[in-house]
């Protein structure tokens, strides 16, 4: 039994209860209340039935006190036949009062559910609202508004909004498995709203067979989306609450889509501006970069295949690792733009492993194959270093990147020497050139992307390779500076994090 | 012109003309005969046709993945199969040399990496060669007696390193995945895990390798395994 069948039997016991009362206490009290005095004790049930019970039960308490009052007090005495039509007016009375009382008390008992509801509803778009503010997707805040709005209206709710190609599609429902989402005419009528920018659905002048009720979210005279529930089931003055709360949370999702938007837009732009100006360095320096070794391969391919000349074989072998070089060159090139792409694309992951740094050093120096051959190459690698937890291809690809800057930038023959030691940052890894020293405010931009420093007598890079570096390292948490030598030279460092890991069980 | 490989058939399976035409080419020169397919699904069917004694094959084709091609092939057929492939993809590779493809070469490759790994394959098909002695460079290995030297210096090896060269000697210059390493030397039922692999190569180097920054035998195959570097000796 629930509590509202608990509360209105006791209601049905005090109202016969009070009736009893009545008849009991005026009978046996004789002639201490005058019938006049009776008939207005009975209006008490009627009163309390009124206020407490439906109307039927107060018109039902009005016929059973007037059955009384005639059948024990008015003359003729235990029967109801009346004698004097002046009790009619008590009956008509007696009903009256039953049925204002009762209509009364509905009246007030509506008004403060509507007060209850419309706070709860005030809560809902308060809480809505600050949940809006905290987000910054499209896509976040397209779920959080039909949720609000399915909890609000206690109908499924579905919101359309044109995606990143500018299609309009559904972008969100509280139901994705409910009609309204799943409906194809339900989508035609959301469309028909966002192109005319008017209301439509039951209850409106378009399409009043749709099973949704639609509006578009204005702002200012651009429609951003359509705002839609399901009111296939109400009735008509659920209807018109329920287009009230919904027209309510339109404003306020438009409110919250105006403001993403915008910042999205915002971003857009200012990216836009970025990659125009990252694109056109991008091109200066690869028609550079990518021409040298082809003007050096093709010149040597032709000398080579043309009929002219009599080569030696020792110009022959000369031209021919001309080509080799300028192949390398190309294909390091390459890898750097590649590595660039797969850096920059939103799906990158590191693929990261336990590596040991003196491998991947032994391998960076490798791809060097002859070209380190003619200068003296140091290595230092500090005994029992931890093992690093990286992508052992991009920490090759930086030390690549670092020689390869070396080599450049430094006079043929002299020493590079490369260094890894147990830090407090970590594992810090350096490569050291004597080259000319880099002017102290440059230390800084060298690893700017496409920035180069313009060094008289020495070759022009791509300016691609150190910000390349410095995407890897960043990734992996580590930190990569470039710092001049007291001796003369510059040094180019870096730092990878250790991560503690298991200890191997072999004992050597 | 190798002796133990003269007039042996290469099959040549990759859809770039250029690649067939240069390997066709470079390989005639050393005096292996070169069919050519330029399509995974023709190539699976001259493999079956001809019999070639070797197979080139590129992982990306056009019709059918490298991949397919080698369990396709592996089905019926032990021909050795080098891959080609480009460097983005090494679990490509692994999955490939797992599947039963015997070595790979990372495009663009020098023609002396190719017919390096060309010979491996061909000597790892040549029988009844149980020689206890191992001898890559100054490296030798006397596998009846467990002992290891460099520059006719004895090296004191665990039980651990000395299965790891002894594994990477018996099949040198082809390269063995870390999976390969793992499960043959630390046994199938093992977690394979690389760090194991990391530190016993790290000492491995130190006692064999005159610099083990700059290692000359066991050679790192990023993201894929290891390469006892046998054509010191050749």
């Amino acid at each position: 039994m629930t509590v509202e069948q608990r509360r209105r039997i006791i209601d049905y016991l005090v109202i016969l209860a009070l009736l009893a009362v009545v008849t009991i206490v005026c009978k046996t009290t004789g002639k201490f209340f005058n019938i006049t005095d009776v008939a207005m004790l009975y209006l008490l049930p009627i009163i309390y039935a009124g206020a407490r019970t439906d109307i039927w039960s107060s018109v039902a308490t009005a016929i059973a006190g007037v059955l009384l009052f005639d059948l024990f007090f008015v003359p003729p005495l235990y029967t109801i036949t009346v004698s004097d039509a002046h009790y009619i007016v008590t009956f008509v009375i007696f009903l009256l009062v039953g049925i204002t009382t009762s209509v009364i008390s509905d009246r007030l008992k509506n008004k403060t559910k509507e007060t209850e509801a419309a706070l709860g509803q005030t809560r809902a778009m308060y809480d809505l609202s600050t949940e809006l503010t905290a987000v910054s997707s499209v896509r976040e805040l397209s779920r959080i508004i039909v949720s609000g709005v399915a909890d609000a209206t206690g109908s499924d709710a579905a919101l359309y909004l044109p995606d990143r190609s500018n299609v309009f599609t559904l972008m969100a429902a509280s139901n994705p498995e409910g009609r309204l989402a799943t409906d194809r005419n339900e989508g035609g009528v959301a469309g028909w709203v966002f192109e005319y920018g008017q209301e439509a659905g039951p209850g409106t002048d378009t399409l009043p067979g749709a099973r949704g009720l639609y509006v578009p979210l204005k702002w200012e005279d651009e429609i951003l989306g359509v705002l839609g529930i399901d009111v296939s089931e109400e009735t008509n003055s659920d209807l018109a609450r329920k287009k009230v709360l919904l027209l309510a949370f339109a404003g306020l999702a438009t409110l919250a889509l105006n403001k993403v938007l915008l910042s999205a837009a915002t971003q857009h732009v200012k990216n836009l501006e970025a990659s125009d100006k990252l694109r056109g360095a991008l091109f200066d320096s690869m028609s550079h970069e990518l021409r040298t070794p082809l003007a050096s391969i093709i010149g040597a391919v032709t000398s080579l295949t043309g009929s002219e000349v009599a080569y030696t074989d020792e110009q022959k072998i000369e031209l021919l690792d001309t080509i080799n070089k300028g192949a390398a060159r190309m294909d390091r090139l390459v890898r750097n733009l590649l590595d660039m792409a797969r850096l920059e694309s939103d799906s990158f992951k590191l693929k990261t492993e336990w590596c040991d740094i003196q491998d991947v050093i032994g391998v960076a120096l490798a791809a060097f194959g002859e070209e380190l051959e003619n200068r003296p190459t140091v290595v230092n690698v500090e005994e029992d270093l931890p093992l690093l937890k990286i992508d052992f291809e991009l920490i090759v690809q930086v030390l690549v990147n670092l020689v390869d800057n070396a080599l450049k930038y430094s006079p043929p023959g002299s020493k590079i020497e490369t260094t890894a030691r147990h830090e407090s940052a970590g594992v810090v890894v350096s490569v050291e050139d004597q080259g000319p020293k880099i002017p102290n405010e440059e230390l800084n931009r060298v690893f700017d992307k496409f920035y180069r420093i313009e060094i008289p007598g020495t070759a022009a890079g791509s300016g691609l390779g150190l910000s390349i570096c410095k995407s890897i390292i960043d990734v992996h948490g580590g930190s990569i500076w470039a710092e001049t030598r007291p001796g003369g030279g510059n040094r180019f460092v870096f730092s990878l994090p250790v991560v503690e890991r298991k200890p191997e069980s072999e004992t050597r | 012109m190798t002796p133990e490989t003269g007039g042996a058939r290469i099959l040549v399976i990759d859809d770039e003309p250029e690649i067939r035409r240069l390997l066709k080419v470079a390989l005639s020169a050393h005096g292996y005969v070169v069919l050519e397919a330029e399509a995974g699904q023709k190539g699976i069917d001259r493999a079956s046709l001809d019999h070639p004694d070797l197979i080139i094959l590129d992982m990306g084709l056009p019709d059918v993945d490298g991949l397919e091609v080698v369990k396709a092939i592996r089905e019926w057929s032990s021909v050795p199969i080098i891959i080609l492939s480009v460097r983005e993809r090494e679990d490509d590779k692994v999955a490939a040399l797992d599947a039963g493809a015997n070595d790979y070469v990372t495009k663009p490759f020098g023609m002396d990496e190719l017919t390096a790994r060309i010979r491996a394959a061909f000597r790892a098909l040549i029988p009844g060669e149980n020689s206890p002695v191992l001898e890559v460079g100054d490296l030798w290995m006397d596998l009846s007696k467990r002992l290891t030297s460099v520059s006719g210096k004895e090296v004191s090896l665990t039980p651990t390193e000395y299965e790891l060269l002894k594994y990477l000697a018996t099949n040198a210059d082809k390269v063995i995945t870390h999976k390969q390493l793992l499960t043959r030397v630390w046994g199938v039922d093992f977690v394979p895990d690389i760090q194991y692999l990391r530190v016993y190569i790290g000492q491995l180097r130190k006692k064999i390798e005159p610099d083990p920054s700059r290692p000359i035998y066991i050679l790192t195959e990023p993201g894929v395994g290891y390469r006892l570097a046998g054509s010191i000796s050749d």
